[in-house]
């Protein structure tokens, strides 16, 4: 039987009190959230798990978690690259950077590397369209003003880091433009 | 009155996200003077200013917020959207990590003026950065005792969480937002009951965008005749843009409400990149109908114009393309964004973005033929208007402008058997 770790339950408990007692639905979605960080992905078994803990049909979890992009029902790679194609980032060098980085893996967009390392998708528009190309690195940190110098930079970066790296990455920290 | 910046004023200060900078630079005070007001001389105030909404639909705030049943039993909810996923537009983003505390602070001033003990910023879950900088913001409101049960020692009671959304473009309409900040799947509701009656969890509520909640702290301190003095007769005021695309200087910028587009390129933007020529300008997110470079040249900044001229100001995600674009491959990439985006809920939606993505792809490929125009045309009819929300339309307007302003891109592409244009490297969305 799953259980959130001692520090994401106290996090669940502090979530659940944002919202109304009678509306502990709401909580879905950051409750979807912190069993994705935990686990890396929803599996089955972790959606069953977050329907039970917040009191709705496993049935609606798989109906909310299949609803948004960002909820991995499918275990992906250790690191998920993302990189934006929409409008502003196609005419910038969007799409021919996916390509670029794809072809640095050896893989076709929506697929994952065959050790396992990275999984590579196009996003919609992330808005982040006046420093296109660019990129998110696992659900979190943009990589911005890319180029073919920063995509090698990345990878190997990302290639020492296993799953659940919080720490900033030298390669978003250096995009520098943003004061965060 | 001359031109002055009010939501970005603080973008150029250092560690303005700091309380204490933010304090420095007279944050806060606004808030104290409005809870020393009475509620309803908070809404009159924002009235004169003329401010409205800046999240794309344009609808006075004032206004918005007298719609709240001052007599409801229901507890009163504001909720903030941060989805922010228009593309073209970043400029809430930029607002969060240069200034979230007056975003804080524009919160605890309307939750006062219409009742609201109860807020959320419902943010787009790829700002998970932003986010974590916000509710250090917020952390920081609440250690000062400007947020929380006793907000600036009054007695006044005033909560305010993020919420983390996951990625669906249609979050950003409100009633998708409301349904997502509730535990489920971000589809609209129909409309009536509006959330000014029946919103979050059945309660009186107010959603308003980021831009427009920031910008009331400065319209109480400095009155609301002060922001009306700005901008044209009917758009008062102010707005942030993000402009992107084929410039030499993408980002946020704010601008007095009617100021003419080729000022705005000339001076602001640095011009079209890489020495090139204006081919066409999408004036406020990729929702907006596109506008050629002789009706952007001609153009003033403000809503009244763009719309006279038939596009929007929507959300202020201004694009700048170039001659070297190929308007099809874009059409193409637009229309696959709206295929992709569509909730599912009504079908003409569901079904008509996915074949108006298919046909246009299919021209841009070299396959297609003229009566796949026709076809498109007759598409658009059958989703506009037959729809819960405006996503239909949202995908439908500008697909209509491109074939009426750039027609012959289109039959070029039936007569090459192809694109004309470089071939972009890799379709729209693959493995999307």
């Amino acid at each position: 039987m799953l259980a959130f770790s001692e520090k994401t339950e106290a996090q669940f408990q502090e979530l659940v009190a944002r919202y109304p007692e009678d509306q502990r639905q709401a909580a879905l979605l950051p409750t979807l959230w912190l069993a994705q960080e935990e686990w890396g992905w929803l599996s089955p078994e972790t959606m069953r798990y977050v329907a039970q803990r917040i009191g709705v049909t496993p049935a609606h979890v798989l109906g909310v978690a299949t609803f948004y992009t960002m909820f991995l029902t499918e275990k992906p790679g250790e690191h998920l690259l993302e990189v934006c194609t929409s409008v502003s980032c196609c005419m910038t060098g969007g799409r021919e950077t996916l390509r670029s980085l794809c072809d640095k893996l050896g893989i076709e967009p929506g697929q994952t590397t065959p050790d396992g390392k990275f999984t590579v998708r196009a996003a919609e528009c992330l808005g982040s369209c006046d420093t296109s190309p660019m990129m998110q690195v696992d659900n979190d940190a943009y990589v911005e003003n890319l180029n073919e110098e920063k995509l090698v930079a990345l990878i190997s970066e990302l290639s020492d880091k296993p799953w659940g790296t919080r720490t900033k990455l030298a390669s978003f920290t250096a995009a520098g433009d943003r004061r965060l | 009155m001359a031109f002055q910046k009010v939501v970005s004023r603080h973008f150029d200060v250092p560690n303005a996200h700091d309380i204490a900078v933010y304090e420095s630079l007279g944050g806060y005070q606004a808030a104290r003077k409005a809870l020393a007001m009475e509620p309803g001389a908070i809404i009159e105030e924002v009235k004169t200013s003329g401010l409205r909404g800046r999240g794309g639909a344009g609808f006075p705030a004032g206004m918005k917020w007298s719609f709240i049943p001052k007599d409801s039993p229901k507890p009163k909810y504001l909720v903030v959207n941060s989805d922010e996923s228009e593309p073209g537009t970043f400029k809430d983003r930029k607002l969060i990590e240069c200034d979230p505390h007056s975003l804080i602070e524009g919160v605890i001033i309307s939750c006062f003026a219409f009742g609201s003990h109860q807020a959320y910023i419902y943010i787009r879950g790829e700002f998970n950065q932003q986010r974590i900088h916000l509710n250090d913001a917020i952390q920081q409101a609440y250690d000062k005792g400007y947020l929380g049960d006793n907000v600036f020692g009054t007695g006044y009671t005033i909560h305010l969480s993020t919420h983390r959304g996951a990625g669906a473009y249609i979050c950003g309409e409100e009633t998708a937002l409301l349904e997502s900040l509730e535990g489920k799947k971000g589809q609209p509701r129909l409309k009536p009951p509006f959330p000014a009656t029946h919103g979050l969890f059945q309660s009186p509520t107010v959603v308003n965008n980021v831009e427009t909640i920031a910008t009331v702290p400065w319209i109480i301190a400095n009155g609301g005749a002060a922001y009306a003095a700005m901008g044209t007769e009917k758009a008062k005021g102010t707005r942030l843009m993000s402009v992107s695309g084929h410039i030499n200087k993408p980002g946020v910028y704010e601008i007095e409400m009617g100021m003419p587009f080729k000022d705005f390129l000339a001076e602001n933007l640095g011009g079209v990149w890489k020495g090139r020529t204006l081919k066409a300008v999408i004036p406020g997110g990729s929702s907006c109908p596109i506008l050629t470079a002789e009706e952007a040249m001609n153009l003033t900044l403000d809503p009244e114009a763009i719309a006279a001229i038939g596009s929007m100001a929507g959300s202020g995600g201004m694009m700048v393309i170039d001659d070297q674009t190929c308007m099809v491959d874009l059409l193409e990439d637009l229309t696959h964004f709206y295929a992709h985006e569509s909730c599912g809920q009504c079908t003409p939606c569901r079904e008509g973005t996915d074949w108006l993505y298919k046909i246009i792809r299919r021209i841009e490929s070299g396959r297609g033929t003229a009566q796949d125009l026709d076809d498109i045309l007759d598409i658009a009819d059958n989703m506009e208007g037959k729809t819960i929300c405006a996503l239909a339309a949202a995908a439908t307007m500008p697909t209509r402008s491109y074939i009426k302003k750039f027609r012959d891109e289109f039959v070029a592409h039936f007569e090459h058997r192809g694109c004309p244009y470089k071939q972009a490297k890799v379709p729209a969305g693959a493995g999307a």
